[in-house]
């Protein structure tokens, strides 16, 4: 009953200081919301194309070509224009056709693209594609420049060239795709709630060791223990009260991400059993970390040195999928790797609680081990002050 | 002037004594620039060679034709083909990502281009990388078109009159080789954007600076509330150098900890930041920004713990939108635009500007972190005096 007590005083220091609210409530959805919004557009690649001053039938082919092979295209003023965005990767890589490029195609001469692309980036393999489309828009100028090179009349196989494009025999590229959708049935909020509701969970445990060496250092836990009250009641209510703190703020994460991205969380019993665990181990960390240090600047620091490496490590912040697989090695060493594989399972594959129960035996594990250690340090530190 | 570098030596020596500005300033974006780099550094350095297999059903010219484009792509250090015998085996290694992608040339292909008949070759692509696929692609696109130029030139050569039926064949092979009429040049072009580790290092640094830069108000409200600060201005001295003197102190401490940043990440996680000299104009634009913008926030507070809780949000705030953690302004405009009203947009795209080498490039970006600085000054400076005041 005691505990309870303590943990409703820790509670209501918390939510007094106004500044918490914004780190628990607001700034989580924000970054959802922010990595939502820049994700769907990563991984696409985009041409920079200047189609000169007066595009001509030739110009306006090249470009609408590599439109047709699936990439986005930005129109810039000038051959400039194109190769500072290249060079600033707003584009992948930038191509620039000259004014002059029908004119001095119908007179019998070749023309020169321009094509833009930063020395070390992917941009230098568009090259082919460019290429293609230069080649495919131009295919019947080849085809009288050739006769005209034979000897022909130019009007004569301009005549005849558009009845021989009909009866010239098409070579079809068909290109099918295999493997699996990486992320599946998962939108970008999706993948990128998980991994922030993990990421804040352990920010808020780790930030919340602040208050645990403020307690402390007011001399309110060595007043705690003056009234007749064990140190195990205290700690159990020290614990209990970041734990509440650390399982509102995910309950919170997981209805407004419902609400306003349309999260689906899946099956609720699964996700609540890795909620509830990561928040044990979460609350853990915390009790041990407010053990650890000091000065709460210095454990907040610390704090959050340790919360966002483990999350980039544990693949919180990143798809665990894009890692390299000796990264992926070492990234099983965090708890969040083992959340963020439960969390996969259930949102993108539909699992049950009964398909995650190695992740949650791991992540027990963590939390036992977290939760004994800080204890026993605790009882050593709470009197001290 | 002598009572204003006495106070700022005074809050150096204070806050060098606390030990959580070194954690802050300097241990944490180390550490996390050097784990950032290690996570996310493989995804933005793209590799520049595609692995491809090649499946020849075919053995017969047109394929030989296409052996041909695949050499020259890989002679230009683009492909890395290697062979399949099979299809089906094209199409695991594609699944499994031992290539990017494969070409399938299917048996008798020769044959049906000889006789003037349509035929098909196959590119298979992984559906999670489909910028590779695209390329492979259009690698196969520019191959096809060949051919059919081939054909079609000498349709129409002897369609002209200029070519007898005989020559049909060696003239479609030849017209096929041919340079086409509009050739696309690379044109060589500078780099304006920053490397994995020079970007996690520096949108890091300027992050944490933001938290060590606001010391100059929370100290005087610290001063207020720890009695000290009716002492400081009892003391003949005017108020400006009480002011004056703890915001050259921050500054000169935030300066310390860019420094040691700079050359840290440089020699431990590779970080290329570029010309010193540019990166020192920008270093103390920042810090003068991020100086003005945390002083100003925080003066609009009443407690030293107040203050430091509106600074950190601010902070925090500024560093999502301005790209410290993620490169948010690819693609969004929306986004972009709001970057535009952070000092770490600046700061970071006028380090990408230095990446071309040119020091003058980043004189613009360093005129608006100055500008910054100078209307966060005038905002802030009416509640520092209040904040000054007795």
């Amino acid at each position: 009953m005691k505990a309870l007590a303590i943990a409703l005083t820790n509670l209501k220091r918390f939510f007094r200081d106004r500044t918490n609210v914004f780190f628990v409530f607001i700034l989580p959805i924000g970054l959802i919301l922010l990595i939502g919004s820049t994700m769907g557009n990563a991984g696409t690649s985009s041409f920079g194309v200047y189609p000169g001053a007066a595009p001509g039938a030739v110009a306006d082919r090249i470009v609408a070509g590599l439109e047709e092979r699936g990439f986005s295209v930005e129109g810039y003023g000038s051959a400039e224009d194109v190769r500072l965005a290249v060079e600033r990767g707003e584009v992948t890589a930038g191509v620039a056709v000259p004014d002059d490029l029908d004119a001095r195609l119908a007179a019998g001469d070749t023309a020169d693209i321009a094509f833009y692309a930063t020395p070390n980036g992917q941009g230098a393999q568009l090259q082919s594609v460019v290429d293609t489309a230069a080649v495919a828009a131009s295919e019947t100028v080849a085809a009288v420049r050739f006769a005209v090179s034979r000897g022909a009349d130019r009007g004569t196989a301009e005549g005849v060239v558009t009845a021989a494009a009909a009866a010239a025999p098409t070579l079809t590229v068909t290109t099918s795709t295999v493997g699996e959708e990486l992320f599946e049935g998962a939108t970008t909020y999706e993948v990128g709630s998980a991994g922030e509701l993990i990421l804040f969970m352990f920010i808020t445990g780790l930030a919340g060791s602040a208050e645990l060496i403020e307690t402390r250092r007011l001399g309110i836990s060595r007043r705690m223990l003056g009234t007749p009250t064990s140190a195990g009641t205290v700690l159990a209510g020290e614990a209990l009260g970041r734990l509440v703190i650390i399982l509102m703020q995910a309950v919170y994460i997981v209805v407004a991400s419902a609400l306003l991205f349309q999260v689906d969380w899946g099956n609720l019993l699964a996700t609540g059993a890795v909620v509830l665990l990561f928040a044990l181990v979460a609350a853990g960390a915390s009790m041990l970390f407010g053990t650890l240090f000091s000065t709460p600047q210095q454990s907040s620091g610390a704090g959050i040195i340790v919360a966002l490496a483990l999350a980039a490590l544990g693949g919180a912040m990143l798809p665990i999928e894009l890692f390299s697989p000796t990264l992926r090695e070492i990234a099983k060493v965090t708890p969040h790797f083992w959340a963020v594989d439960a969390f996969s399972e259930v949102l993108r594959r539909g699992g049950g609680l009964a398909d995650i129960l190695p992740q949650l035996g791991v992540l027990a594990a963590f939390a036992v081990v977290l939760i004994t250690v800080a204890a026993w340090r605790m009882r050593a530190v709470i009197a001290r002050g | 002037m002598n009572a204003v570098l006495t106070i700022a030596a005074k809050d150096i020596r204070q806050r060098l004594r606390d030990r959580s500005v070194f954690i802050i300033a300097i241990l944490a974006p180390l550490a996390l620039a050097f784990v950032f780099n290690l996570v996310f550094g493989g995804v933005l350095g793209g590799n520049v060679q595609l692995s491809v297999g090649v499946v020849d059903a075919d053995e017969g010219p047109v394929s030989d034709g296409f052996a041909g484009l695949v050499d020259s792509l890989e002679a230009a250090g683009l492909l890395d083909p290697t062979s399949y015998p099979d299809a089906a085996a094209a199409r695991a290694a594609v699944d499994d990502e031992d290539v990017g992608a494969a070409f399938v040339l299917p048996e008798g292909l020769s044959a049906r281009v000889r006789s003037g008949q349509s035929a098909t070759m196959e590119v298979i692509g992984n559906v999670d990388a489909s910028t590779t696929a695209a390329i492979a692609s259009a690698i196969a696109e520019r191959f096809a078109a060949s051919v059919r130029i081939g054909a079609l030139s000498a349709a129409t050569a002897l369609g002209a009159g200029v070519l007898a039926p005989d020559e049909l064949e060696a003239a479609a092979a030849e017209a096929g080789m041919a340079p086409p009429p509009v050739a696309v040049t690379a044109v060589e072009t500078d780099t304006r954007q920053l490397t994995g580790s020079t970007y996690y290092s520096a949108g890091l640094a300027i992050f944490f600076i933001f938290f060590i830069a606001g010391l100059a108000i929370t100290s005087m409200l610290g001063e207020r509330s720890g009695g000290t600060l009716p002492r400081l201005i009892a003391a003949p001295i005017p108020r400006y150098a009480v002011l004056a003197g703890k915001a050259l102190a921050s500054i000169l401490v935030s300066l310390g900890a860019m420094a040691v940043l700079v050359i840290g990440t440089t020699l431990l996680i590779g970080a290329d930041w570029g010309n010193p000299f540019g990166v020192a104009i920008l270093v103390v634009c920042a810090v003068l920004a991020v100086t003005a913008i945390m002083n100003a926030i925080g003066s609009f507070a009443r407690s030293a713990e107040q203050g430091a809780n509106l600074q950190s949000v601010v902070g925090i705030v500024m560093a999502m939108l301005g790209g410290s953690f993620i490169p948010i302004s690819l693609g969004n405009p929306v986004l972009a635009a709001v970057a535009r009203l952070t000092p770490n947009a600046w700061f970071l795209d006028g380090l990408a500007e230095l990446q071309a080498g040119n020091v003058a490039d980043v004189l613009p970006y360093a005129g608006v972190l100055l500008l910054m600085a100078v209307v966060w000054t005038a905002i802030g400076l009416p509640f520092m005096r209040r904040a000054v005041a007795a």
